[in-house]
């Protein structure tokens, strides 16, 4: 384990930001704290950073105690949300900052930064200001100012709220990439669930402050503990269903199987919208319903349906409001919700 | 519209601005540089007759032969102005940040606590610094018990005093401009600095300093400008050895009747306050430039 947090509490007067949180996070992957603004994962990141210091609780950072360390003796570097860079300085002075903070010469310091900003792919830009850049360029530089100096964790806040859709994208693979060759452990914070999903092995989804569930991403996705993490993640499908059988609940589509034992008398299930199989009449397990409105969204197609279900099929068959759909929810993709809240 | 009533409009909006900048500033400067040159008459009119008479006697020759007391005049105002103005913004900083950090219910009672002497006159002012800084009040006390007085005597007339009655009377000049920056500054500079590994004191000079030029340069020239040509202060507080150039032009337009050599001693005290601020801008301009 590299980073340990155990029980963290912040609070900000009456605001409970963080109420006692544990977690831990393993050396060398990439894992995001996801939430919707206010949740408190910019504050938790801000703890680790050392930017704040916790009310209650520890981190331990590879068996060391280093709650009370303040930021600039953690061996960890920030890529912030503004990127935070010092306008008074070139590009290359920027990225320099760190290194000659920790006392090394001057020159030396330099040369290491172009070497930087070659990472970054900006080389020739060593003597631009800041506010010379675009935004792209410029998250790069805050990138290449936070990887130089090596840090043991590289903490980004909402490294890519002040970019385009499109560089979006490309940021997101040019980050997994770097990642992934560094073996650095990157922790970021995003409220971007697709962001979360393409770049992070394991995520943190939080809510008010708590952990609503954490895992690796195709775990969280496609078997979330709870309404919150559905809802967050996408899932706009909750049936109500109560037990009748080891593995069999009884809905208002009828009995259903799942494939694991389900955990309450009484609760809800969750199905994505693309898991729904359209089927012929007739097919076992199959349920009917009236489609309200038709979307059609070029590669595919989303279907709200009269039970309230949304469904999103191939865009081959035509569907119009009125139709009558036969659909089955197969077994695996069919999840008990363990929490409702 | 043709170019050329575009031109004449364009002019016509000029002109006033010109007239202006004309009858105020280029006229009086070129009235004070001509009677510089002139002389004293025997009742104390303007003589129209041209020579470099003043200005061999701002260089200290007169009938006696050579002094230095003019140039050390000008030397003394030079210096008392920078060091008024150092320790204008030596102690501007803490308030400027004790301001900005108040919440804003009660930022608005230490604000006006620091403008009520802004807004009072200077004259007022400086006799309460007589007051305060009379024979066994705490101030004396404390200036004898350090061996600056001896015991039992005013603070005043001294050196200490009109160091005293200069900040005072110039940190609000200071003070306010470099409040307004701090009020602006982007505290994820701060954070960034510190997350470099920067220690306080690096973070103070390559985070929150260059944050704060701008309301830095502004103090700096609103103090330094009217400090070089100070006399109230100096005369209240300075008594006859401490005299500084405002003194001395005061006396030449006052008790002396010389105007002409007045308006030697004013140009040369503008030439130095110009070229001063011409140094701080370049300074500060080739700083600016960086930002």
């Amino acid at each position: 384990m590299s980073l340990v947090l155990g029980t963290l509490r912040k609070n900000y007067g009456p605001v409970q930001a963080l109420r006692g949180v544990d977690l831990e996070i393993r050396r060398g992957e990439f894992f995001t704290l996801l939430g919707p603004s206010g949740c408190g994962k910019t504050t938790l990141l801000r703890l680790i950073a050392g930017l704040e210091l916790a009310d209650q609780g520890s981190i331990v950072h590879e068996g060391k105690d280093i709650t009370k360390v303040p930021a600039n003796r953690r061996p960890f570097n920030t890529v912030f949300q503004s990127y935070a860079l010092f306008p008074h300085m070139t590009v290359q002075e920027n990225i320099a900052y760190g290194p000659i903070s920790r006392g090394k010469s001057k020159v030396d310091s330099m040369v290491r930064a172009k070497d930087a900003l070659e990472m970054v792919r900006l080389q020739g830009f060593e003597a631009r200001y800041p506010h010379q850049m675009s935004g792209g360029q410029r998250q790069r530089v805050a990138l290449a100012r936070a990887l130089i100096n090596e840090p043991e964790i590289l903490l980004l806040d909402e490294p890519m709220s002040a970019l385009d859709a499109k560089l979006r994208m490309e940021v997101q693979v040019e980050l997994r990439r770097l990642q992934k060759r560094l073996g650095t452990t990157f922790v970021m914070v995003t409220h971007d669930q697709q962001e979360a999903l393409t770049v992070s092995d394991r995520i943190a989804v939080m809510n008010a402050g708590q952990f609503a569930q954490i895992g690796p991403v195709r775990e969280v996705f496609d078997r979330p503990a709870s309404k919150f993490v559905a809802d967050f993640l996408g899932t706009e499908n909750f049936i109500e269903a109560e037990k009748c059988g080891d593995r069999l609940v009884r809905t208002p589509l009828g009995t259903l199987e799942l494939s694991e034992e389900v955990p309450w008398e009484k609760g809800a299930l969750t199905i994505r919208p693309e898991k729904i199989r359209l089927a012929e009449p007739g097919t076992p397990g199959a349920w009917t319903a009236l489609v309200e409105t038709a979307l059609y969204k070029g590669g595919y197609q989303v279907l709200l349906l009269d039970n309230g279900l949304r469904v999103e099929t191939d865009a081959r068959s035509q569907w119009a409001a009125g139709d009558a759909v036969h659909a089955t929810c197969s077994s695996d993709s069919l999840v008990a919700l363990r929490d409702v809240d | 519209m043709s170019p050329r009533t575009l031109r004449l409009r364009g002019l016509l909006f000029v002109v006033p601005g010109i007239a202006w900048v004309g009858a105020f500033l280029a006229v009086p400067c070129l009235a004070l540089a001509v009677v510089a040159f002139a002389q004293r008459g025997g009742f104390g009119e303007i003589e129209w007759k041209f020579s470099f008479e003043n200005l061999k006697r701002l260089a200290g020759w007169d009938l006696f032969g050579w002094s230095p007391d003019n140039l050390w005049i000008l030397a003394r105002s030079f210096w008392v102005a920078l060091v008024s103005t150092v320790f204008c913004v030596l102690l501007s900083y803490p308030l400027a940040f004790f301001l900005a950090t108040r919440p804003s219910k009660t930022r608005t009672v230490w604000m006006t606590m620091l403008l009520i002497p802004f807004w009072t006159n200077l004259v007022i002012r400086t006799y309460a610094w007589i007051l305060v800084l009379s024979p066994n009040l705490p101030v004396a006390r404390l200036l004898a018990f350090l061996g600056f007085i001896p015991p039992g005597f005013p603070a005043y007339p001294s050196q200490i005093a009109v160091w005293i009655g200069m900040v005072a009377a110039f940190l609000p000049f200071v003070a306010l401009p470099l409040y307004t920056s701090v009020e602006k500054i982007d505290w994820a500079l701060v954070e960034a600095s510190q997350d470099l590994y920067a220690d306080r004191w690096r973070s103070f000079w390559t985070a929150i300093f260059p944050q704060t030029l701008p309301g830095i340069s502004v103090g700096v020239t609103l103090t330094l400008v009217p400090a070089m040509g100070m006399f109230v202060i100096p005369d209240m507080l300075g008594g006859a050895r401490f005299m500084l150039v405002g003194n001395l032009i005061e006396e030449q337009f006052g008790t002396a009747r010389d105007w002409p050599f007045g308006a030697m001693v004013s140009l040369a005290l503008m030439i130095l306050t110009l070229g001063t601020l011409m140094a701080v801008g370049r300074n500060g301009k080739a700083k600016e430039a960086r930002a």
